[in-house]
């Protein structure tokens, strides 16, 4: 898909992507900036990961960064880091597994709203900051 | 700045994309949250509510896109209309002003 809008200054997109790898096509990846992987501390899920995260490279995607999602123990972590470092996928976030999450999907509510100081919010403005220090986009247009 | 984030179903990827969206929107950026999903949620994981999410139309393929072939003979899918007007038109604005559009299937291969 072409011409999504471009970096402009104060613009972001936010892409909710398929699950599915096959989908990932050179016109996708054409017109994102980063692709954020999300894993799940299970090996099934960072298998999926370790074909995701070459296949967007493949694609001409510089940037794939590997975001851990339902962190219960430091096991989990310490599984992912090492997965991940294995390959040379990085890490940009860490968001716990957290019960607010849950109870947000039940009231079909957005997470921010359902749960402003949740830990997993915490986890996930980090991972904006990561991101943005990462893509260094300019500051925000106020519009 | 364009994001794309992917991963299994039930990895919580529409949860952390759609709070990316309301962050960054409160940080005073103009923020666009595409769904791509076959299931389309990030309506109301961004906050829209019941009756917003009622209003939200897949963005038609036909209307938007037509394929054209690079120069190694790919079709890739381009915009027939600036995407601005495609926001304008069939987003559904949520809080923090973040624009929610469903494109379910308009960004992967071989969709119609």
């Amino acid at each position: 898909m072409g011409d999504l809008p471009t970096s402009r200054p104060g613009d972001v997109t936010v892409l909710d992507m398929e699950a599915s790898i096959e989908h990932l096509t050179r016109g996708t990846v054409r017109n994102v900036d980063a692709l954020l992987v999300v894993v799940e501390p299970y090996y099934r899920s960072l298998e999926t990961a370790g074909r995701t995260v070459p296949l967007a490279h493949e694609l001409g995607l510089e940037q794939v960064w590997i975001v851990a999602n339902k962190v219960r123990a430091a096991g989990d972590e310490a599984a992912i880091r090492a997965y991940c470092a294995q390959r040379g996928f990085e890490v940009v976030g860490l968001v716990p597994f957290d019960e607010s999450v849950v109870e947000a999907d039940r009231q079909g509510r957005a997470l921010i709203d359902s749960a402003p100081a949740a830990p997993a919010v915490g986890a996930i403005v980090a991972l904006a900051d990561a991101v943005a220090a990462r893509l260094g986009p300019p500051v925000p247009s106020g519009g | 700045m364009r994001l794309a984030v992917a991963g299994k179903g039930g990895s919580g990827k529409t949860t952390i994309a759609a709070t990316l969206a309301r962050l960054y929107a409160r940080r005073g950026y103009r923020v666009n949250a595409l769904d791509d999903d076959p299931n389309p949620n990030l309506g109301v994981a961004v906050g829209l509510t019941a009756d917003q999410v009622a209003q939200l139309r897949r963005v038609p393929r036909e209307e938007i896109v037509e394929e054209r072939l690079d120069l190694n003979g790919q079709a890739l899918p381009h915009l027939t209309r600036p995407f601005d007007e495609i926001v304008r038109e069939y987003d559904v604005t949520g809080p923090d002003r973040v624009a929610v559009l469903t494109m379910t299937g308009l960004l992967g291969a071989g969709k119609g």
